[in-house]
């Protein structure tokens, strides 16, 4: 316990003493976190996007104004059973009234259903494919001869050429990501090697004078890895503060009123994989940090 | 206590250091090393605190054969063996005190035995009043008399001198000798290497002679002979 709290010290000595050396290598191990992290959140984002997208992917089929509601019951249960299905909403006569007049509340075509004095709508029910590929079977649901008579009208959204494009652009930028956080990776490996390497030569009389008094190896080694292990470990806190805050906090609001109504707050999504993210920055700032240090300190200090 | 057995050292190139060289110590002796430059004194040194190992030969401290000592075992080699240089190695940034205490921090000795131990070494070295001033507010003899403090916290039983009084004047080598003297008093065997003859000739203690790696004499009560 006392040789691990002194290399502790030890190491901790040594970060202070090359202060403005640690600061930059922190720096680029938090540009490495960053674009690793940044790579999550943008795949957190693609499939918030992509799943908004494909929750548009429907078919909306108007009854005529007059026909039962056992009857369109019977269209719902008989499509339910279908593999292609995913859900199918009901929206009865009344409710489509009531959604109508929520969303003209506001101009003159409130007037002219008051005119009309009834209900003119007629039920709708909205069916949703289990995957895009499947859109096409729901489309031929609706041609069924059985109730065909009943179907005023059926209307197709189909978004599956935007989904494709979508698709292709968050692969790319996932490429792009992923290129950037490589380069960034290589560029932290050989800043904290150089780091190291200085900090041994900078400390060259202090180690041949633990060598010449019987230090052990690990006390001569480890306080260059645990150094480097505080590199990891601020970079991947300051990693943290800058992603969750100012960006998420900042992002988030766009995000959120761009996929309003279709997914989940971008910022609760991320703040619920707090832990992952945190997990993952500090393994890989750690990861990275003992990789690096442990190279320099194997060919720089012979014991 | 050291037994030298046919020890020879070449380096590359072919330059040999030590030819074959034989010779035994006992435990409490004080042993002087001379030689003139090249003569291969510190490679005896540099042999027994396995900072280098022999070519050919064997090397035996007590019952424990240093020859090809394995990487993990130098340092507790290293705690049985003091050692002091010409140039007394201290750091500059730490006070005399923290010098000596350095060297049992590394070695894991608990916080409340430094405190104890290295007091009573400066009391040794009679620099007990100086051991909060830093190396560069002290004198070259009491500078070295701080490295004989470090050498010393971990109670070896054998104290290596490496030209101590190389960069001292007659009177603050004349005091370095007579510390080590003391020191042998206690039972520590001493070793010093140098090439001052009349620090040599005043001691009237036992001489290795070395010359061009070669072993010219071993005398029990010797002099300086080159």
């Amino acid at each position: 316990m006392t040789t691990f709290l002194r290399i502790i010290k030890f190491a901790l000595k040594n970060f202070w003493r090359n202060v403005a050396l640690s600061i930059v290598t922190i720096t680029i191990i938090v540009l490495v976190l960053f674009s690793t992290s940044f790579l999550f959140l943008l795949n957190i984002l693609a499939q918030t996007a992509i799943g908004a997208v494909e929750s548009k992917i429907d078919v909306s089929v108007y009854f005529t104004e007059r026909v039962s509601e056992d009857k369109i019951l019977d269209a719902k249960g008989a499509w339910e059973a279908n593999p292609a299905v995913a859900s199918i909403d009901y929206i009865s006569k009344d409710q489509a009234l009531e959604q109508f007049k929520l969303k003209h509340k506001d101009d003159d075509a409130i007037k002219a259903l008051e005119q009309v004095g009834r209900n003119p709508f007629g039920a709708v029910l909205v069916l949703k494919a289990k995957s895009p590929d499947q859109y096409l079977a729901l489309e031929q649901l609706t041609k069924d001869e059985k109730y065909k008579s009943v179907i005023m009208d059926t209307t197709f959204n189909d978004n599956r050429q935007d989904l494709e494009k979508l698709k292709v652009i968050t692969t790319n930028i996932r490429r792009i990501g992923i290129g950037t956080s490589i380069v960034f990776a290589i560029i932290a490996i050989l800043v904290i090697y150089s780091t190291i390497k200085m900090t041994i030569y900078n400390q060259s009389d202090e180690i041949g004078i633990m060598r010449l008094v019987g230090a052990s190896n690990i006390f001569i080694r480890g306080p260059f890895i645990v150094e480097s292990i505080l590199y990891g470990l601020f970079a991947s806190l300051i990693a943290m503060a800058i992603l969750f805050f100012p960006l998420v906090g900042l992002v988030s609001p766009f995000v959120s009123k761009f996929f309003e109504g279709y997914a989940e707050d971008l910022f609760r999504s991320f703040v619920s994989n707090i832990w992952m993210v945190a997990m993952l920055q500090m393994v890989l700032g750690i990861l990275l940090s003992i990789v690096s240090s442990a190279f320099a300190v194997r060919k720089y200090l012979k014991v | 206590m050291i037994t030298f057995k046919s020890v020879s050292k070449v380096y590359p190139g072919n330059i040999t250091a030590l030819n074959a060289v034989n010779f035994h110590i006992e435990a409490g002796e004080f042993v002087s090393i001379v030689g003139q430059s090249g003569s291969g004194k510190t490679t005896v040194i540099r042999l027994l605190i396995a900072e280098e190992n022999p070519t050919h030969g064997q090397i035996i401290i007590g019952d424990w054969d240093i020859t090809n000592i394995g990487r993990n075992e130098v340092p507790l080699l290293r705690r049985q063996i003091g050692v002091i240089f010409q140039d007394f190695k201290l750091l500059p940034k730490k006070t005399a005190y923290e010098n000596a205490a350095f060297a049992l921090e590394v070695s894991g000795v608990p916080t409340a035995r430094i405190k104890a131990i290295v007091p009573q070494v400066f009391k040794i070295v009679g620099l007990e009043k100086k051991m909060d001033r830093f190396p560069q507010q002290l004198s070259g003899g009491e500078q070295q008399r701080v490295a004989i403090a470090r050498s010393l916290v971990h109670r070896p039983k054998i104290l290596l001198a490496d030209e101590p009084t190389g960069n001292l004047d007659s009177i603050n080598g004349h005091e370095i000798i007579d510390l080590l003297l003391k020191i042998n008093e206690f039972g520590t065997t001493v070793i010093l290497v140098t090439h001052n003859r009349e620090v040599v000739n005043m001691m009237k203690k036992r001489v290795i002679t070395l010359d061009h790696g070669h072993l010219v004499s071993d005398q029990a009560t010797g002099k300086y002979l080159l």
